[in-house]
């Protein structure tokens, strides 16, 4: 599967006028990129998703040449990386400057950017326009429970489930071949499995790629709850919970 | 949180009709949810094993599934990196004033403080409450209710 897509996120409170402001550099940043590692190539970037709860936007790049497409989006990574790491984006300098001047837009209502790709992500904070490393994200196995709401099979095999948690959307990355797990999922609330990436400072997850597990959950009947309701029953004089389970924690 | 589930499954007379209220309420609303963390199930089984000297049956565990398993009512939050480290601040914060705070009471409220919960609501008077001001969240017992109890 071609690597052709990207994904370019704020995050915080966009307004209207901050998000055309991103937009317009985010598309020069392209551009810019274009012209220097892909001959000039004049690749379209197609809109993908769109998602509002963080300003989420993926496009993917329409060329002759796909190959041309790969290099771009490898190069975005290199931004990403150097933005995130306080280094040097070694590239022209109308690259450097719209990649720094989308971090002019770390306003605090802006929080941070995230640069990411099929195969990677970024997150930028203010720490970035000081030339201080950001907090880098941190991966561990776990599980995200929430509603999935977009699969994508054509582009790039990936789906998103928006967490119930944080109410936001957390980008979901399958290997190929995988993509029958996916199948009656859409719209399913669900436990998603795999290695998690997480925003330092929130824990808040961001992607999970190498997915191991989707557990489809099944809709409680209506107050199924009270089946559980004295399934241990109680009688006066019993010792209460809180003392038995302070007791086994002290011991 | 987990005394909330223990008094609800032993149904203590006294506390099944708040607890009822506030389950009730729970599972109508369209926002609201109850958190807690994953080590819940296993401390409820843990004192189950306790207070009746042997292990669960299929059919009592079922049972008790019935609340985990209830996603429009309850929020399972994994014990993850972010929350071990802050329930080890916990403890410590909690040393430097001669508070005791046992592993599983830094986890439960380290999880409550990492999902932004409004309010803590346990049954436990004795240790957890005087970690409230440290956290800047609310533990109390049950009652009914505001959005995002833990």
């Amino acid at each position: 599967m071609p690597k052709d897509t990207l994904t370019f996120v704020l995050e915080g409170e966009v307004t209207l006028s901050s998000y055309a402001a991103a937009m317009a550099e985010f598309n020069a940043l392209l551009n810019n990129l274009g012209k220097e590692v892909g001959g000039d190539a004049g690749i379209d970037w197609v809109v993908d998703e769109l998602f509002a709860g963080s300003a989420v936007a993926t496009f993917h790049g329409l060329y002759e040449d796909v190959k041309v497409v790969e290099t771009v989006v490898d190069t975005y990574e290199v931004v990403g990386d150097a933005l995130a790491n306080g280094r040097e984006i070694p590239y022209s300098e109308p690259v450097r400057r719209n990649a720094w001047n989308l971090t002019s837009l770390l306003n605090g209502k802006i929080t941070s950017l995230r640069f990411e790709t099929p195969a990677r992500e970024f997150i930028v904070s203010s720490k970035s326009k000081i030339g201080e490393k950001a907090m880098p994200m941190k991966y561990s196995l776990g599980t995200v429970k929430g509603t999935i709401q977009t699969l994508t099979m054509r582009r790039k095999l990936s789906f998103t489930i928006w967490d119930t948690l944080f109410d936001k959307p957390v980008n979901c990355y399958l290997k190929e071949g995988e993509e029958e797990r996916m199948r009656y999922a859409w719209g399913k609330r669900a436990v998603v499995t795999g290695r998690i990436g997480r925003q330092s400072e929130s824990g808040r997850p961001i992607v999970i790629r190498e997915v191991k597990d989707i557990h489809i959950l099944e809709n409680a009947e209506p107050g199924s709850y009270k089946r559980a309701r004295g399934v241990l029953p109680w009688s006066q004089g019993d010792e209460k919970p809180e003392d038995i389970l302070r007791r086994m924690r002290n011991a | 949180m987990q005394t909330f589930f223990l008094s609800y499954v032993n149904s203590i007379p006294d506390r099944v009709p708040i607890l009822d209220a506030i389950l009730e309420g729970m599972e109508s609303s369209k926002t609201d949810r109850i958190v807690t963390s994953v080590v819940s199930k296993v401390e409820v089984t843990w004192v189950a094993h306790e207070k009746l000297n042997r292990i669960l049956n299929k059919e009592e565990e079922a049972r008790i599934d019935a609340i985990w398993n209830n996603s429009e009512l309850v929020e399972m939050v994994d014990f993850n990196d972010e929350i071990a480290l802050a329930a080890r601040k916990l403890m410590r914060e909690g040393m430097a004033r001669g508070w005791k705070l046992k592993t599983n009471d830094a986890i439960h409220l380290a999880s409550a403080q990492w999902v932004g919960a409004m309010e803590l609501q346990t049954y436990d008077k004795d240790d957890m409450p005087r970690f409230s001001q440290l956290l800047g969240l609310t533990i109390c017992e049950p009652h009914v209710i505001q959005p995002k109890l833990f």
